[in-house]
């Protein structure tokens, strides 16, 4: 109780100058996306967006993407690491290291041994673009998983609900995952804010996502470049938002 | 559907020769035991003597390297835990967090494709069976540690198993708790019926609620009796000193079945011994078995009050440290200090190597 009104102000100013530094670009890009025509301010350069070349297709992709990674990096990552921490143990210093490799191999070296090892009807589909971000997001959903598991007594509580019956799918579904959805949720969170920011890949494999789309719409002016980012960065806003109301509605059906 | 129809016929469980090693680590080494229908039979033994490992390969959770599990004659030994049927109770806390207490119980039914209502009601009669109808509620970190392993034992007999296995239920438990959960399993077991192996290295806890003790050691069974039979009658000096307190006195070997101890000659319990007349060994003495007389042969060296019993440590001139028990009432006159003699009252016993 004591200790409040002591860090109070130093706790308030620190914030402060954290909330400056954060949102003083945002607050100028939005004024100078607002500066209309004849020093007049408006939101023209918004409302331009929706029209521009692309913009449905974009969105469509953007969004498929966000879901399939997700859904991949979910349904690859989490037997993965519940599989090392009951039976390889001594191998989680390995696996954790492996899971860093995309950290440190060069974005044009994984796009090209990809296509150089991947089946000729995944080339030519976004979905090869979703496996690449699935690999890209294991350094940090290995790791928020990892935390995950290594709260609970994996081993325990499977042999457990193995000794009552139940399939590996119903350990996963009903055991596993209830008790690691903090986890689930942030390595979701993010990969999703991953997918939604990544543009070296995207334009390496020549799709316009939305990264990529905005790079090239916003070429050609610069107002419009600058609504753009904002947009983009409501539009992740608006879905990590999303999501974390469906973790809380999850939270309290428990 | 009432508790004693949870087990249709008590089931007959045979183990035959069951080996597991991982790596270099031989964990079972050729491990057998038959149990009896309705049989409570405790395997006890020392950490990493592969009591753990023995009881997965009965539940399936692990596949031996060689030998068999047959219940009521039928080999399970390849079936998933699935098709197994038994009841399984852990050391660690192993309910479900994510789950109240009824739900627990009621979720290898729901497994089963059980409907709800007749799940849900099921659930409730085990944990009537266990004491716990007010805590159907709560969710395992709301309770505590006992009542926890109560709703773990009404989880396992929830699906009828053919077998409960429970692995050392009472560990994480404090001493007055463990005393009243395990005669508490006990009278469970008996009111069900169920044939039952029970894991402990808590020899006192194996003793109080056993029909037949196991003793284990390195991986394999090294006796199995009922519990005054074992105690009387220890087969190796390894469970002699395991079950119950044991003394280890300098003795001489006079002949293959006869051994002089004390100057009191005794008869050798373990006859292929295999040393040679004239070694010098050493003699397993219980302390209950040593008395004290007037004499000159030991020094008491400390006296520690247990209740009825007081239980005196003597040395004698050699170093060696002997315990023994007295009754209190006649304690009182004991000193540390002391010059007393001992006398063996027993006729026969264990040898082994000094
Ligand atoms: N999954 C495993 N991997 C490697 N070694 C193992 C494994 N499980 C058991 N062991 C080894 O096998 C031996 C027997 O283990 P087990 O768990 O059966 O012992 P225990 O009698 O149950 O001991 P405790 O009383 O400590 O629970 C031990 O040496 C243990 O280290
Ligand atoms: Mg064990």
């Amino acid at each position: 109780m004591t200790l409040t009104p002591k860090l109070g102000p130093g706790l308030g100013f620190g914030l402060g100058v954290v909330a400056f530094y954060f949102l003083m670009p945002l607050v100028s890009a939005f004024e100078f996306s607002a500066r209309g025509a004849g020093n007049v301010y408006s939101l023209e350069a918004y409302g331009r967006i929706a029209s521009q070349y692309g913009f449905k297709d974009v969105i469509l992709l953007t969004t498929r993407l966000v879901f399939v990674t997700v859904f991949l990096t979910i349904l690859i990552m989490v037997p993965t690491v519940t599989w090392v921490h009951l039976k390889a143990k001594k191998l989680r210093r390995l696996i954790e290291f492996i899971s860093l490799l995309p950290l440190v191999i060069p974005p044009v070296v994984l796009v090209l041994g990809v296509l150089a090892t991947m089946p000729n009807y995944l080339k030519g589909t976004p979905m090869l673009l979703a496996l690449e971000y699935v690999m890209l997001a294991m350094p940090y959903t290995f790791r928020a998983l990892d935390a995950g598991l290594g709260a609970i007594d994996v081993r325990t509580l499977v042999d457990a609900a193995r000794g009552l019956g139940s399939p590996w799918h119903t350990v996963f579904m009903r055991i596993i995952a209830p008790n690691i959805r903090s986890a689930i949720f942030g390595s979701i969170f993010l990969t999703v804010a991953l997918v939604l920011g990544e543009y070296t890949m995207a334009s390496l494999m020549l799709w316009e996502t939305f990264p990529t789309w905005i790079a090239t719409v916003g070429q050609s002016e610069a107002t419009l470049a600058v609504a753009l980012s904002i947009f983009s960065l409501a539009f992740a806003w608006v879905l990590l938002l999303a999501l974390s109301a469906v973790e809380r509605r999850q939270k309290g059906r428990k | 559907m009432s508790i004693q129809s949870t087990v249709q016929r008590s089931s007959r469980v045979t183990i035959s020769n069951l080996r597991r090693t991982f790596a270099d680590v031989v964990a079972l080494d050729s491990f057998s035991l038959n149990i009896e229908p309705g049989e409570l039979i405790t395997l006890l033994g020392p950490s990493g003597c592969g009591k753990t490992t023995a009881l997965r390969m009965v539940a399936g959770l692990d596949v031996p390297d060689s030998g068999s599990v047959e219940i009521n004659g039928a080999s399970v030994t390849n079936l998933p835990p699935s098709k197994r049927d038994m009841g399984m109770v852990f050391q660690a806390y192993s309910l479900f967090p994510n789950m109240t207490a009824r739900e627990n119980v009621a979720f290898g039914l729901r497994v089963r494709g059980v409907g709800k209502a007749e799940r849900l009601k099921r659930a409730n009669e085990l944990l009537e069976l266990v004491d716990l109808t007010t805590q159907a509620n709560r969710y395992p970190h709301q309770m505590s540690g006992g009542q926890q392993q109560r709703v773990a034992l009404a989880r396992a007999l929830a699906i009828e198993p053919k077998v409960l296995l429970l692995d050392e239920p009472l560990s994480a438990l404090d001493a007055k708790v463990r005393t009243q959960l395990r005669d508490e399993i006990r009278r469970v077991q008996q009111e069900v019926g169920i044939t039952t192996i029970f894991v402990t290295h808590d020899q006192e806890e194996a003793m109080a609620i056993s029909d037949r003790v196991g003793v284990m050691n390195k991986g394999n069974l090294e006796q199995l009796a009922a519990p005054d039979f074992l105690y009387a009658n220890p087969a190796t000096a390894f469970i002699a000193s395991f079950v119950g307190a044991m003394n280890r006195l300098p003795g001489l070997l006079m002949d293959a079945n006869t051994v002089k101890v004390l100057d009191t000659t005794l008869k050798v319990a373990n006859s292929s011994h295999g040393f040679a007349s004239g070694s010098k060994i050493d003699v397993m003495i219980r302390p209950e078995h040593l008395m004290m007389t007037s004499g000159d042969i030991a020094t008491i060296l400390d006296r520690s009050f247990r209740g009825p019993m007081t239980r005196i440590v003597v040395v004698l001139d050699d170093g060696t440290r002997i315990n023994l028990d007295v009754a209190s009432a006649s304690a009182i006159s004991i000193n540390p200090g002391d010059r007393v003699g001992l006398t063996i009252t027993v006729d026969k016993a264990l040898i082994e190597a000094r």
